[in-house]
């Protein structure tokens, strides 16, 4: 099986690096890293340890890197595509637990949740901002899910051939299970562990940016 | 007799068609919109000056006053306007990501 890792980086020189030296230790190979207009390092780092690095000459955001690195894994004949987090939250221990559904061809795509084993120290408030998510993306598209802006996901290549990414920013999360609704894709719910540090705590979403991503994703709902 | 609201809209009226008709002759916007602008100013003036005509047209549809008919319209002009705006920009962030992705594949 043909598996690619897809990462897409925005100004993560920090912690690039320890995300990419523990997947080629891991024995993963095909990594692709995108690079979303980082005004630092990024790009020179993961070089160091991926040939599959690409770059975004302006920064579009996470929706749209994650459809370019997913667009490149299928030009090169992925079977399995695993989109992972640049920040370092993402444990590789975990990859094998979401390919192997996928793999196994029960479903169609695995998404990593946070909520359904212990061992995620979820500050509170984005706990409870998460919480409203999982509710809204219920109310919006009747799935009920443990966790719903998890970046941890792997997708089969039919998943990722079909799922249309058009949000270019946070919204994709939501979009992607609107997608998996709409084309009837088969899907499952894979604990996972999230470690919330100090860096990926500054360096990831503010829970104040919720309200915004709910804004923008009924917008871009009304508008298509 | 005039009231000053009148005389405002009237100084604003003249002085934005002025400012159309010289952006018009000096080609800096077309006959359409210089058209659009003109109605838009012209239709200023009526409701400033032909206010009876208007509370007419208002009462029969359980507004009270004309005035507030036409700040009723106005804002669900503003914004349909502004969903449109919002859908064309929407749109052109997606050309421009497909752009910065084809780059991104191409190299």
């Amino acid at each position: 099986m043909n598996i690619w890792i897809v990462i897409a980086a925005f100004n993560e020189a920090h912690s690039i690096g320890h995300v990419l030296k523990d997947l080629v230790k891991a024995g993963y190979k095909n990594v692709i890293v995108v690079d979303d207009g980082s005004e630092d390092d990024t790009s020179r780092i993961a070089k160091q340890y991926t040939s599959h690095v690409l770059n975004h000459v302006i920064n579009r955001g996470q929706g749209a890197s994650l459809r370019t690195g997913i667009d490149y894994a299928l030009r090169h004949g992925a079977d399995i595509i695993v989109t992972f987090d640049a920040d370092g939250q993402h444990r590789v221990e975990d990859i094998p637990a979401m390919v192997t559904p996928v793999k196994n061809d029960e479903v169609d795509i695995a998404l990593g949740s946070r909520f359904l084993k212990p061992g995620s120290n979820v500050p509170f408030v984005r706990k409870l901002f998460l919480k409203g998510g999982i509710l809204i993306v219920w109310l919006l598209y009747g799935i009920k899910l443990t966790d719903v802006h998890n970046g941890f996901r792997a997708f089969s290549h039919h998943a990722a051939e079909t799922i249309e990414i058009t949000a270019d920013r946070m919204e994709h999360a939501s979009e992607i299970l609107s997608e998996i609704k709409k084309k009837k894709l088969r899907y499952v719910e894979i604990p996972v562990i999230i470690k919330y540090t100090e860096y990926s705590k500054e360096h990831g979403q503010s829970s104040l940016n919720a309200v915004r991503i709910f804004y923008r994703m009924i917008m871009h709902k009304l508008s298509k | 007799m005039m009231q000053p609201i009148q005389i405002v809209a009237l100084i604003a009226a003249v002085f934005f068609i002025a400012r159309v008709l010289v952006l018009w002759r000096s080609k800096k916007i077309n006959t359409k919109s210089a058209f659009f602008w003109f109605l838009i100013w012209a239709g200023v003036l009526f409701v400033a000056f032909a206010t009876p005509v208007i509370d007419a047209l208002s009462r029969p549809i359980g507004v009270g006053r004309g005035i507030d008919m036409i700040v009723y319209l106005s804002v669900l002009c503003l914004f349909y306007m502004v969903f449109r705006l919002y859908t064309k920009i929407d749109k052109l962030e997606q050309e421009i990501t497909r752009l910065v992705r084809e780059i991104a594949l191409k190299k």
